[in-house]
């Protein structure tokens, strides 16, 4: 009977997948679930801003109140992110396009030149765009000179600075996924389409951009969920009347020591990156999404 | 542990209807006081010593005989807000000074951007019972942060007889402060107003009222500070009431101003310490301001156009206050840095550089005739500073004249944490405006 | 596979021509001065060695490349410069190059939807040519849940049809395994001569070339070698080259020493002579220096016997390696100056096998023999490994 080793072999097999998981799986567990459990069980509790001591008092209240009361916010932040990475799609799609099939030998030149102005820290970036925008700086004193602008025009503390804010900072964030669709794209399906009569108009249309959808949709994610949960351009670039959901989070934590509160949004804004993320899987499977991450 | 140890340390029995405010959200009152008793036994838990540092000292914590109990170490660890002490070179004179005089070396940090945030960095130390790393913080009277230390047992109170100095030379604006009575736990470091500034080249009739923040003349072109407390405190002024005698109702009177001038579109942003930028960048023209920064920029010759407005309705007085956070390491070098700046020739040279409100009266004489180090700490100041010492010593916003010390305004004292949580629940809103 | 299409011929076969057509990547010759012209209704080869010119060649026809110089003219219009969807050619790519976001159906209606055919002639014609390549009923399926030889088929639908004037296929086989190799090449040559376009076919598989060709050409190093049929271009080599490459050649140095009623006498080494049918020498010999060549199974191979008569090329040996491969056997002989020459001989039972190391007598007809220029360039194993 050989039964008995070949069922140990057999087990042996079967749990080998497992084991090798296992520094990954506790990675994943002691650095990410365990974080985000805490998070959310800070919403179900009582936590005193002077002491910093929490106790759990299982109150389901705070999740609706804060939303409901940060409603106004949560769709600032949801229509800056949104046109921001619009922008971002719009901006980078050529530049992607043209790095990708007429980079030559110097793509990795010009993706470097991409991404030099993000070796910087993003709030100094921030507070460049500050000063760039300011009423007095090199933009609008042109224009103001030039009488292409009344002279009472201002961009600072409106929510189109912090679009273009949002907009610069998370740029890289769209460029690389959609240089990464476009650059993979078999060059020889394109040989193809010509052969099959598709001009050059036709094939961007009929096979690049099919081709390219599931970049599209990555760079859309990848900029559109840390822009939505941004907190450093309204600071820096906003107004009165656009504060992010960001801002607001990080208020309540670190100015109102509101933490249920806090968690609370975030635990929202987590909610909405993963229905984000889930809708991807969806409609273009869970495999493509690791290509670009 | 012996839970007790703490509670009769404090001087004061803490009234249970604070506590139980502090550990309360914006919840129903019937939700709430099914919470204080958990919150109660919690907030103990949390301010309770660590059983080893509540041993060794046989003696209750910042008794006298605690006090005698304490030996130096020769170095004291001093957290402030930047840009607020001399500077000649990369290096502080006075703290120089004391070092070379007492042989205490300062390790000086200039950590605190904000209330809110320092004390969240150091309250896990605290709530931990250990060492924050500071025998010294700074902390100012019109944020909530101040009183929970105190009222939490998180500072040790300073030995009174080794306050001679301050006995002696303390003015009578900062000397046994509402905040503070008998200044058992805090010394004022420097004070301030929160007031107006504005640029006198785009201002031609700034008036004398606070109204000018209201203008909508400056639609677009008022800076307003993001501290709820300031801005609050402001807004009661604007409506005529005296901050520290407002109640719950004329907070909601100042707020619904402060949303009118914002649905106005007289607000440009609600600025944190960067106000003071974009009023030099001309974004804004006109602003709510902290005083001692008006006077630092107009020392700069490009800057000359801001002007400060102390308002007829007053303005706001605030004070920095240093203080012992529970478990330093060397309270008898912080109690011994601290009494020395309020050595009148210290204090010139501190304020010769600030600018803010000086607590020590007599260091105006030694602006104007220095009698011992300080004369060549501040000639040698001169050239960095720009002007000559009497230009500080004149100053009525460095040594406030009668008038101006009757116009300045108190904070509203907090009694529970659910009037914050009221004060901020009608403020905060209007800075983060969606 | 279906009868509907056999009728129909497809397309009005176009012949194509190039002339002097030189490409150059960065000062790097991949095809030196070509001229070639391909008949229309044509099944022509383009057969070489990996890094040719093959490919280029191709997708220079096709419109991919454009050439350095030279021109090219499809069905007597000049479209050197045209660009691909502006010519009536369809290519079948190496790698099928499916649209991989398209069902198959998509893929194959592709070109037809950019010439506007009607939505009902799209339908019929997908059917079609999806019945001709013997995949019906996979309209719906994704192209990459398809087997190597099912998207084969599919990109040869998808090129044909179009009804292109001239089909260009590169390599289409390659990755396919021996059998369904075999198979496609029959289903293609049928396809051909039902529609009677014209193909150019690419491929470095010179067995391939041979069975499917009308005609073909050797291309070496951006050159064309030889050119004809492939019994011509088999029989009568026309450079060392095509000799080595096409098959297995025994290949012996000479030099030329007499000419008489038709037939030139060379000279081996040693003494032995051979000789040559005139019409079958090189035209162009700058001296006397030529090799002659005879293909091992045009050889028949004798133990030695003094009283042996043979007719034609004679030359005597010793059996050095003798296989036996079933179908026959393979002897590796060395002749008396020092060559090694390769006989094969079929088992038909005859005679009885000569052993290792026994003297043997190798003998061939005259009009088997044939004589190259030496290269000038030394052929590598490289060169020949295909
Ligand atoms: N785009 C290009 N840039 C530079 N050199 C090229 C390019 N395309 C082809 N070549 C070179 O031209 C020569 C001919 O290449 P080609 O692809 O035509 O060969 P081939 O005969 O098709 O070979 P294979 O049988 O391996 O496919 C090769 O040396 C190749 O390296
Ligand atoms: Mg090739």
């Amino acid at each position: 009977m050989s039964s008995p080793p070949r069922r140990h072999g057999a087990w042996r097999r079967g749990l080998a997948p497992y084991l090798l998981s296992l520094p990954a799986g506790l990675w994943l567990a002691l650095l990410f679930v365990v974080p985000l459990l805490i998070m959310l069980s800070i919403t179900l509790k009582t936590c005193s801003p002077a002491s910093g001591a929490c106790v759990m008092t299982w109150q389901w209240g705070e999740l609706p109140h804060v939303v409901n009361q940060y409603r106004g916010q949560f769709v600032t932040s949801l229509i800056f992110a949104f046109v921001a990475t619009l922008l971002d799609l719009v901006i980078s799609f050529p530049i992607a396009y043209w790095i990708a099939f007429y980079g030559g030998r110097r793509k990795n030149f010009f993706l470097i030149m991409l991404l030099v102005p993000f070796f910087v820290s993003f709030i100094i970036r921030t507070l460049v765009w500050e000063f760039i925008l300011s009423n007095n700086g090199v933009v609008l004193t042109f224009l103001r000179g030039n009488h292409l602008v009344p002279s009472g025009f201002h961009v600072l503390g409106t929510g189109l600075a912090v679009v273009a804010g949002l907009a610069y900072n998370y740029l890289p964030f769209t460029a690389l996924p959609l240089y990464v669709a476009l650059e993979r794209i078999d060059r020889r399906v394109l040989n193809a389409a010509n052969d099959l009569y598709a001009t050059r108009s036709v094939t961007f249309v009929r096979v690049i951009l099919p081709l390219a959808i599931p970049g599209i949709f990555a760079a859309f994610l990848l900029t559109f969920i840390p822009a939505f949960g941004d907190y450093v351009n309204q600071e820096i670039l906003g107004g009165t009347s656009n504060t992010m959901i960001g801002t607001v989070i990080q208020n309540l934590f670190l100015i109102d020591s509101d933490y249920a509160g806090g968690a609370s949004l975030s635990a929202v804004l987590l909610v909405i990156s993963l229905l984000g993320i889930w809708l991807y899987a969806r409609l273009l499977g869970s495999r493509t999404i690791e290509d670009y991450l | 542990m012996e839970p007790l140890d703490n509670q009769q340390n404090q001087p004061d029995a803490i009234d249970p209807a604070l506590w139980r405010g502090m550990t309360q959200r914006r919840f129903t009152r019937r939700q709430t006081l099914s919470l204080s008793g958990v919150g109660l036994a919690s907030l103990i838990l949390a301010a309770c010593g660590s059983p080893s540092a509540s041993k060794s000292s046989a003696k209750v914590v910042g008794s006298s005989s605690w006090w005698q109990a304490q030996k130096l170490n020769h170095v004291v660890n001093f957290a402030n807000w930047p840009y607020y002490i001399d500077l000649l070179s990369g290096k502080h004179p006075t703290l120089e000074h004391f070092t070379s005089t007492t042989g205490i070396k300062v390790n000086y940090f200039e950590v605190i951007q904000d209330n809110a945030s320092f004390y969240q960095k150091i309250r896990p130390s605290l709530a931990a019972g250990q060492y924050t790393g500071y025998d010294i913080v700074v902390m100012t009277n019109n944020n909530p942060q101040l009183g929970y230390l105190i009222e939490l047992g998180w500072l040790i109170p300073l030995d009174q007889s080794m306050m001679t100095n301050y006995d002696k030379y303390a003015g009578p604006l900062i000397k046994s402060p509402t905040w503070d009575p008998g200044n058992k736990y805090t010394m004022a470091w420097q004070s301030g107003w929160t007031a107006v500034g504005y640029n006198n080249q785009q201002v031609k009739d700034p008036g004398t009222s606070i109204e000018i923040l209201f203008d909508k003349k400056y639609a677009g072109k008022v800076g307003m500070l993001s501290d709820p407390f300031e801005l609050g405190s402001i807004g009661l002024l604007a409506v005529g009431v005296e901050p520290a005698a407002s109640t719950e109702s004329d907070w909601a009177k100042a707020a619904k101003k402060l949303k009118q001038q914002k649905s106005d579109g007289i607000v440009a942003a609600y600025y944190d310490q960067s106000y003071i930028q974009h009023l030099k960048n001309g974004d804004i023209t006109v602003s709510m301001c902290y005083s001692g920064d008006i006077f630092q920029a107009d020392l700069n010759n490009k800057y000359k156009d801001l002007t400060l407005l102390l308002p007829e309705e007053g303005a706001m007085l605030w004070t920095d206050n240093m203080c012992i956070p529970k478990y330093s390491q060397n309270p008898l070098d912080a109690m011994t840095l601290m009494d020395y700046f309020y050595d009148p020739e210290v204090q010139s040279v501190v304020e010769y550089y600030n600018d803010y409100i000086c607590p020590v009266p007599a260091a105006k004489q030694q602006l104007l005739n220095p009698t011992g180090w300080n004369k060549a700490a501040l000639a040698s100041m001169n050239s960095s500073v720009g002007l000559p010492t009497a230009v500080t010593a004149d100053s009525t916003i460095v040594f406030p004249s009668p008038e101006r010390i009757k116009a300045s305004k108190s904070y509203y004292n907090f009694k529970s944490q659910a009037e914050i949580d009221a004060w901020n629940n009608m403020f905060l809103p209007i800075i983060q405006g969606a | 596979m279906s009868d509907q299409g056999t009728s129909a011929k497809l397309a009005d076969a176009v012949n194509v021509s190039l002339t002097n057509v030189t490409k150059s990547f960065d000062g790097m010759v991949a095809v030196d001065e070509l001229n070639l012209d391909i008949n229309e209704g044509e099944f022509f080869s383009l057969l070489g060695p990996s890094g040719c010119g093959k490919t280029t060649t191709l997708r220079m026809i096709g419109g991919f490349e454009e050439p350095t110089s030279g021109s090219i003219v499809l069905g007597g219009r000049d479209v050197t410069y045209t660009a691909p969807y502006h010519r009536d050619v369809n290519t079948v790519f190496q790698s099928y190059a499916l649209f991989p976001h398209l069902d198959v159906y998509e893929n194959v209606a592709f070109g037809l939807r950019r010439k506007k055919v009607g939505k009902s002639e799209v339908r019929t014609k997908v059917g079609n040519i999806l019945e001709i390549v013997d995949l019906p009923g996979y309209e719906k399926r994704k192209v990459n849940q398809l087997s190597g030889g099912q998207q084969q088929r599919i990109a040869l639908a998808r090129a044909l049809v179009n009804e292109p004037a001239l089909l260009l296929l590169d390599e289409p086989m390659s990755a396919l395994d021996a059998k369904l190799r075999h198979q496609m090449q029959i289903e293609l040559k049928s396809i051909q001569s039902r529609v009677g376009i014209t193909f150019l076919y690419v491929t470095h598989d010179q067995e391939e070339a041979m069975t499917m060709s009308d005609r073909l050409v050797v291309m070496r190093q951006g050159r064309i070698e030889g050119i004809g049929s492939p019994q011509d271009v088999y029989d009568n080599p026309s450079t060392e080259f095509v000799a080595t490459f096409l098959g297995a050649s025994n290949l012996l140095a000479g030099k030329v020493a007499g000419q008489s009623a038709g037939v030139t006498t060379i000279t081996l080494g040693v003494g032995s002579t051979l000789d040559v049918p005139t019409s079958r020498l090189p035209t162009s010999l700058s001296g006397p220096d030529v090799k002659v060549g005879v293909r091992p199974e045009k050889i028949r191979i004798h133990v030695y016997d003094e009283n042996l008569a043979t007719v034609g090329n004679t030359l005597r040996g010793r059996v050095r390696v003798s296989t036996f491969t079933g179908v026959g056997n393979q002897y590796l002989v060395e002749t008396s100056s020092g060559d090694d020459i390769t006989v094969y001989a079929q088992n038909i039972g005859e005679e009885l096998a000569p052993r290792s190391g026994e003297e043997v007598v190798l003998s061939w007809p005259v009009e088997h023999t044939f004589a190259v220029r030496p290269a000038e360039t030394s052929i590598s194993n490289d060169e020949l490994a295909s």
